[in-house]
């Protein structure tokens, strides 16, 4: 028998996992959960989040937490099962605002006018600390934020093609994220949904809003852009070093301008004044 | 007068054209298909303007390496990225027995961790770290190599340089070195053709963080994030055989009974970082550092560590943790592994270094 590769967890928002509409068929003949496609074109069987537990409802059969990541909450079903005698004695051991990081199953519910509802059945429950949660926020945004620029570069190509875009240095999962994602969510709101993840960042990144820091950099980008490529991401950070400013205020800074519309991406980590 | 098409201006939609190379290289294939089995031929060509891969399905058998022949009606086409010409029945191949021919090598240059095994000559610029001198004998004579380290700003490969030194802590350019692998990592060599030059400082982070789907290909010198979800049960405090150094489940080894036995420590892991899932493994000097023991401790006659102690205060360190590991990423034979020299658990500190080396990709 041929042996299958696990299936490795796919981290990502509880916003990406509640804003999901779309529940891939089960090929015939095969078993098991399906996958859903996230509106960032995730395929997710099996995810791992982290969060703060902030509901507990303990039955005899089941125990239900609610699980709040920065953005929103995620649910969660452990059930008594013979084959993880103890994941319900752990789950009802948590104690409200008790961080934990979750590994398990997506386990989705359609209602008769078409509304999905999906929570996570664990395979593992972790209790964890403050900066796993920051660590996991972080590697989320990160993820997300690949995704964003994917789907905003396969938008502007003639006809999708995931070759041209690893060729522009994505990975082959985003390039299929962003085939997916023009596929099933082609009207999602993209940007709402990235200021949405940048918005409840809890990642601290210091007092950044100094408006002449700003200023330099939008000016920089103004006077260095090629015409057709735009400014290095490079550039910008050691010229921001110059004026004092570490590379994470500098990526602050971009955040903002391009928030505000003063700057957008041409293409990964270049940008343009508008 | 002869009008030649140089190397250099080849592309996918020359047609018709004529060239004078040098075959630099010749190799013969064996092919066995549904209609038989049959004979091709491969290699490099080039002139002053550049060298170029060439498939050659039919080709007079008196070409050898070496040779400067005119070609005609031949095609080129990308296989495996690179241009590469066809020599097939209706292509004219005229030896030139008289012509001699200089040959301009071009390699690709290439990041460390861009490095592919299909471009076997390449151009790498790094700095020269750790280097071992050692001698050997050919042909009656004393010669010397020095294995080391080239580092960029992506990874770092092992290099071997043949009666030749460099200066560590400098950087230079390596044009023409032979990339090759070995028990499932990369290594370069520096012949005798190779071209180095010393160049400007480049910048070389002490944290080179890379996503775990990146790593297809082996690059040593390299950090991964994330958080091991499985640890392997046969890990922890172990016994080995000094003769064999294999791990030991009775009191003695089975094929040396009377080698020494010694304590070790060894652990094997899977991590996630939200990109995919990667094995690691760890041995000793990295153990010790994460577990909080000494050389001593490890003492057969008299350990100051239990096998059930080792194994919590491993799954006390490893998992539930998000970890910060340093090591090798290397072929193994159930695809991409890590070998980690170093675990670190990610703390407030650390945390803010791995966002500074996620390039401002993060937010």
């Amino acid at each position: 028998m041929m042996s299958r590769k696990r299936e490795s967890s796919k981290w990502i928002s509880s916003k990406e996992l509640k804003d999901t509409t779309f529940i891939e068929e089960i090929p015939e003949g095969e078993r098991g959960k399906p996958f859903v496609i996230t509106p960032l074109g995730t395929r997710v069987k099996r995810l791992l989040v982290s969060g703060i537990v902030t509901a507990k409802g303990i039955e005899e059969n089941y125990t239900k937490l609610t699980v709040a990541d920065s953005i929103g909450p995620f649910y969660v079903t452990v059930f008594n099962s013979e084959y993880q005698p103890d994941m319900k004695s752990t789950a009802d051991t948590l104690e409200l605002n008790e961080s934990v990081t979750i590994m398990g199953r997506v386990n989705t519910f359609k209602t008769d006018d078409g509304v999905i509802y999906i929570n996570i059945n664990p395979e593992k429950i972790m209790r964890v600390d403050a900066v796993m949660l920051k660590y996991w926020t972080s590697r989320c945004q990160r993820i997300a934020i690949r995704k964003i620029l994917a789907i905003g570069e396969m938008s502007k190509l003639d006809s999708p093609d995931k070759a041209k875009l690893v060729a522009m240095g994505y990975s082959d999962e985003e390039a299929d994220c962003a085939l997916r994602h023009l596929e099933h969510y082609k009207s999602y709101d993209i940007q709402g949904f990235r200021e949405a993840i940048t918005s409840a960042s809890n990642i601290p990144v210091g007092e950044a809003e100094d408006a002449s820091l700003k200023e330099e950099v939008f000016q920089f980008i103004k006077t260095h852009a090629d015409p057709q490529k735009g400014c290095r991401y490079e550039d910008i950070v050691a010229h921001m070093k110059e004026k004092n400013a570490d590379q994470a205020e500098t990526d602050e800074l971009l955040n903002m301008l391009g928030s505000e519309g003063e700057i957008y991406e041409v293409a990964l980590k270049r940008y343009k004044a508008v | 007068m002869l009008m030649a098409i140089t190397v250099d201006k080849i592309n996918e939609q020359t047609k018709n054209e004529t060239m004078i190379v040098k075959i630099i290289s010749l190799r013969e294939k064996e092919t066995k298909t549904e209609r038989g089995e049959g004979v091709y031929h491969y290699g490099m060509l080039g002139d002053g303007s550049g060298t170029m891969p060439f498939t050659a399905w039919s080709i007079p058998a008196t070409i050898r390496a070496g040779d400067v022949v005119e070609l005609k009606n031949f095609t080129v086409k990308k296989y495996n990225d690179a241009l590469r010409v066809y020599i097939d029945s209706r292509t004219e191949v005229v030896l030139r027995p008289d012509d001699r021919l200089d040959v301009k090598h071009v390699y690709k240059e290439y990041k460390i961790k861009d490095l592919n095994i299909k471009d076997s000559f390449v151009s790498v610029t790094g700095i020269i770290k750790d280097p071992i001198e050692k001698t050997y004998e050919k042909d009656g004579q004393s010669k010397t190599v020095v294995h080391c380290t080239l580092e960029d700003d992506t990874g770092s490969i092992r290099l071997s340089l043949f009666d030749r030194k460099l200066s560590p802590g400098r950087y230079y350019k390596i044009d023409g070195a032979k990339l090759s692998e070995y028990k499932g990592r990369y290594r370069l060599t520096a012949g005798d053709k190779t071209q180095i030059a010393e160049v400007g400082s480049l910048r070389t982070p002490d944290i080179k963080i890379y996503d775990i789907n990146e790593l297809m290909r082996p690059v040593d010198s390299i950090n991964i994030t994330g958080i091991a979800v499985f640890l392997g049960e046969k890990g922890g405090l172990i016994s080995r055989c000094s003769e064999c150094r294999k791990t030991i489940e009775d009191i003695r080894c089975p094929d040396h009974p009377e080698a020494k036995i010694f304590l070790d420590l060894y652990a094997y892991f899977t991590i996630e970082d939200g990109t995919g899932d990667m094995q690691c493994n760890v041995g000793r000097s990295g153990l010790l550092e994460l577990l909080n023991v000494k050389e001593e401790d490890l003492n057969i006659e008299r350990p100051k560590v239990s096998k059930a102690d080792i194994s919590k205060r491993l799954a006390d360190k490893i998992l539930s943790v998000p970890l910060l590991l340093d090591g090798d990423a290397v072929l193994g034979t159930n695809g991409p592994l890590f070998r980690a020299r170093r675990i670190r658990r990610i703390d407030d500190s650390l945390l803010k270094k791995v966002m500074e080396a996620y390039e401002g990709e993060m937010l």
